[in-house]
């Protein structure tokens, strides 16, 4: 009720004071009563508005069909608050669409830069990031397996499929304990971390966030 | 003043040596010359009033009415 | 000290256009049309500034945008017709200039209509059926 009143005063104040203001600012006195007129409107209509208001709200009640109509107005009134959340939910889920593309693009140039440089096969290749404007690369995750023939680097073979490439925040000897949970080859080992090695070189990221996973042929 | 106000003098010269050449040819008996050169210095003088006019429209438009 | 500008150069065309106005009226009343929108321009970068600080005091107060959408455009209005009509005036055409001053009355009266139909409604409303 206080901020109501709060609300009214403050509006009719600053009314007053622009109109006397534009009083001041007008040319010549031939326009003068008319401009008068209309800002006298004006405030008479400021100072009126809560009695509007409530008047309404009476309305509201005598009769259903004006209920609707009033309720409907109102609800504009007050849509402003609405609106704003919405805009900003609606540039959320565009900022993270940006992100999830921006992810999606990244992982898609890794995927053809790795296999392209090694004889391996991607099977997945994930990139996440983090970050509000700028997003920042928090981690890269790659599946690969060897293309099917050969491991050497000079990819003119068909290559063993490689496994999952897995590169993560946590730390590369967890990954290590991944793939040698599977089948701990020493070449596979080789693989990855050459792979891990380039990705960082060519990312310049730092090696913890790299997991390479590799899967046997 | 950022505006120029060099043209004020422009424009009064203008106007003076319309008015010189105009006597100067109305004595040499070119009537129709000197009328020609009246209408040219006027057309001068008043295109720079029209591009003045033209901006103050528009700032006018600017500070009061806002988008309209 | 804008206002020794202002008085100077409003002096300095005064005299011009005494000079002027003997051989050449019509160049005389450019020169003397050219001065007034010239001091006027210089004086429009202030005016702005004002409003500005209200405009934002306004929107601070929540102020409904008609009010001050209304209220500039009629000043707006106000001040162009007055140019107008004085520059016209200006040049011996005063039925001329009374009918610009008369559209810009009448221009400010069709912004008052929808604040008095707004007004005139709602008291309808009020009253009993």
């Amino acid at each position: 009720m206080f901020e109501l009143l709060n609300g009214w005063l403050k509006q009719i104040i600053i009314l007053v004071l622009l109109a006397t203001f534009m009083d001041l600012l007008l040319p010549n006195n031939a326009m003068d009563r008319y401009v008068k007129l209309v800002m006298g409107l004006l405030i008479i209509l400021a100072i009126l508005s809560p009695i509007f208001q409530l008047i309404r709200q009476d309305l509201d009640l005598t009769s259903l069909s004006d209920q609707q109509l009033e309720g409907s107005g109102r609800e504009n009134l007050s849509s402003v608050k609405a609106i704003k959340q919405k805009g900003e939910q609606l540039t959320e889920t565009q900022n993270r669409l940006i992100h999830e593309q921006a992810e999606q693009r990244m992982a898609a140039t890794l995927r053809k830069g790795v296999e392209k440089r090694f004889p391996v096969e991607v099977i997945q290749s994930e990139v996440k990031t983090k970050g509000k404007e700028e997003a920042r690369i928090e981690g890269v995750h790659l599946v690969v397996r060897r293309a099917a023939d050969k491991g050497g680097e000079e990819a003119v073979d068909p290559v063993d499929p490689v496994d999952p490439v897995d590169i993560g925040m946590d730390s590369e000897s967890r990954n290590k304990e991944d793939h040698q949970k599977d089948e701990p080859s020493s070449e596979q080992r080789a693989l990855s971390r050459r792979i891990v090695q380039y990705v960082e070189e060519t990312w310049k990221l730092p090696p913890e966030q790299i997991k390479v996973e590799v899967e046997d042929g | 003043m950022p505006y120029n106000v060099d043209a004020i003098f422009q424009i009064a010269g203008i106007g003076i040596i319309v008015a010189m050449m105009h006597t100067v040819l109305k004595q040499m008996g070119k009537e129709d010359y000197a009328h020609w050169v009246t209408l040219i210095g006027f057309i001068v003088v008043l295109f720079m009033v029209v591009m003045l006019v033209q901006d103050l429209f528009q700032t006018i438009k600017n500070v009061f009415l806002f988008h309209a | 000290m804008e206002i020794v500008q202002v008085v100077g150069l409003g002096l300095v065309a005064t005299f011009l256009v005494l000079v002027l106005k003997e051989q050449k009226p019509v160049f005389a009343f450019l020169l003397a049309t050219f001065t007034g929108v010239i001091i006027f321009l210089s004086l429009i970068g202030k005016i702005a500034d004002v409003l500005h600080v209200l405009t934002r005091l306004a929107e601070q107060a929540r102020v409904n945008t008609l009010f001050l959408e209304t209220i500039l455009k009629i000043i707006g209005i106000a001040y162009i017709a007055e140019f107008g009509a004085q520059v016209t005036r200006d040049a011996g055409q005063g039925s001329i200039a009374s009918k610009i001053e008369l559209a810009g009355k009448i221009l400010i009266m069709v912004m008052a209509i929808p604040i008095i139909t707004m007004i005139i409604e709602t008291i309808v409303q009020i009253l009993p059926t």
